[in-house]
């Protein structure tokens, strides 16, 4: 049999049904990577060893009696920390929840679990959901597979650093202004931000209430798809859940993109680094090749997002974390204090303007859907950036370059795919995002199938 | 540059506490989130947009 560590989840669950291959041995194996790898890497906060063994093996007896649970059971899968695992601590990678264990699990996890997925530990991020650079003075800076120097952004950093190098073969991640999409792009995975309310947050610790989503990261569309098949649907203990029909989302996966509409906002071809605007200039030329239809197209509303999600997120944090930064505020990191406290001295008048200008954002998209299937951009305008000695102001650095890119999906809440394009001058990935309609997960799945098969990264998936 | 007293003043009356190693970030911030303001003065019809807000339905009607 190949190697365990980079199989995707359509590769390998026919291997577990078949019984060709044991939940036990695919745990075991990719257990023993953690403990090899990870002391560098940092990718789990908390690695669950003894839990997910025992998920394996009750995997591997239920499948031994014919109770297979469908092509998620039996996968080893990283949760993110800001997820809550019913005792088990989740720290959300701050210094002010180090032993906070819930008595629930998140909606997602529950999901997850049912469908028979193996727990492997709780992953690294970004303190607070909050910064965009994979840094964590508390529990130890993720490290990016490609280039143990650069990091592998955030801040969901620390389970797009294990796919990357085979420490999992699923992420749950969370994206408020750009966290699923980033580190995907940064570390050459596949990554989706989901409408807004499609996937319930329920038990997932809050960012910024109004932009928060959680959402799958995975080495392969199709897996991507096969996880929202079970993270997605309505949650009656979630305020903002959709209560929309969940469509099989491997359906259409392989109807590729012939003759589909690809409208690239100018916008998002402003600011970039030569290697992103080549990389994403040959991305073009390849889904003309494929047979899709693209062409430019100027969307002004844009403009607002920068400020908006600005106001919004550090709005909203600061509301949230009021009695935190007031009696434990040496629990933040300078930088992240800062950016509540920002938003804490930002105006309610502010706020409401930039609610007003998620308005407009969103009948902009709905106008421009009209003209074309799907919008496309490079998911950040920068190369992956190696870690300074100044941490602190790069990661506000990273944020404020990376916002103008990735918030406008957040604040009009439609979905939006992260695939790589290919490696940088200096080796490595980067990203672009596909953003369709509300609830257009299933085309971008399709669309992002079809440019997979292309093989952006092919033969370069990182072997840590 | 934001003025600091503005910073230190602001957070003071919301009992927030007040670092000076966190003043040049905080400035940053601000005058970042000002100068992206900006782009709004490029819609003058803003103010007709209703604002977004997460409304619970469920709990409203």
């Amino acid at each position: 049999m190949s190697d365990l560590s980079f199989l995707t989840v359509t590769e390998l669950a026919p291997l577990i049904k078949s019984r060709k291959l044991s939940p036990v041995e695919l745990t075991q194996h990719t257990l023993d990577r953690i403990e090899q790898y990870d002391p560098v890497l940092r990718t789990y906060i908390t690695p669950l060893p003894d839990i997910a063994l025992k998920q394996a093996k009750d995997a591997e007896a239920s499948i031994m009696r014919g109770q297979y649970k469908g092509p998620l059971h039996g996968i080893p899968t990283g949760i993110k920390d800001n997820y809550f695992t019913k005792g088990i601590r989740t720290t959300v990678g701050s210094k002010l929840f180090p032993n906070y264990i819930p008595d629930k699990n998140a909606t997602a996890v529950d999901k997850l679990l049912k469908s028979g997925v193996v727990m492997l530990g709780k992953q690294n991020m970004h303190e607070l959901a909050a910064g965009s650079t994979g840094t964590n003075p508390y529990y130890g800076t993720t490290r990016n597979p490609w280039d143990l120097k650069h990091m592998p952004g955030g801040s969901s950093g620390g389970g797009t650093a294990a796919l990357a190098a085979g420490l999992a073969t699923l992420a749950t991640g969370t994206d408020t202004f750009g966290s699923i999409r980033l580190p995907a792009a940064m570390c050459g995975v596949y990554g989706l931000k989901t409408t807004y309310g499609l996937v319930s947050t329920h038990g997932i610790a809050p960012t910024a209430w109004s932009l928060d989503t959680a959402g799958p990261m995975a080495r392969s569309v199709s897996d991507l798809a096969l996880m929202l098949q079970s993270m997605a649907g309505y949650d009656p203990k979630d305020p903002a859940s959709l209560k929309v029909p969940v469509p099989n989302y491997t359906h259409n996966l392989t109807k590729g993109i012939r003759g589909l509409k690809i409208g690239i906002p100018t916008y998002y071809l402003q600011g970039l680094d030569p290697d992103v605007e080549n990389l994403f200039r040959k991305a073009v030329t390849t889904l003309h090749s494929l047979g899709a239809e693209l062409k430019e197209i100027n969307i002004p509303e844009l403009s607002l997002a920068t400020f908006s999600g600005y106001a919004i997120v550090s709005g909203e944090a600061s509301a949230f974390h009021e009695k935190w930064l007031q009696t434990h505020p040496e629990d933040y990191s300078p930088d992240i204090r800062s950016f509540f406290l920002a938003g804490a001295l930002t105006g309610s008048t502010q706020y409401v303007k930039a609610q007003q200008a998620r308005r407009k954002m969103v009948k902009a998209l709905r106008k421009a859907f009209k003209e074309v299937d799907i919008l496309l951009g490079p998911t950040i305008p920068f190369k992956t950036p190696a870690f300074s000695e100044h941490w602190l102001q790069q990661n506000l650095d990273v944020v404020q370059k990376s916002m103008p890119f990735t918030s406008p999906i957040n604040l009009t809440g439609v979905p939006s795919l992260s695939v790589p394009i290919g490696l940088d001058r200096n080796g490595l990935p980067t990203g672009m995002q596909f953003f369709g309609k509300h609830l257009s997960e299933s085309l971008l799945l399709q669309v992002g199938h079809a440019w997979e098969a292309t093989q952006p990264l092919k033969n370069k998936l990182q072997k840590a | 540059m934001i003025d600091p007293s503005f910073i230190k003043q602001g957070l003071y009356f919301q009992q927030f506490p007040f670092y000076e190693c966190d003043l040049p970030f905080i400035q940053n911030i601000l005058l970042t989130m000002k100068q992206a303001e900006m782009a709004t003065s490029a819609f003058p019809h803003l103010n007709a947009e209703i604002p977004i807000t997460v409304v619970d339905k469920r709990l409203m009607v």
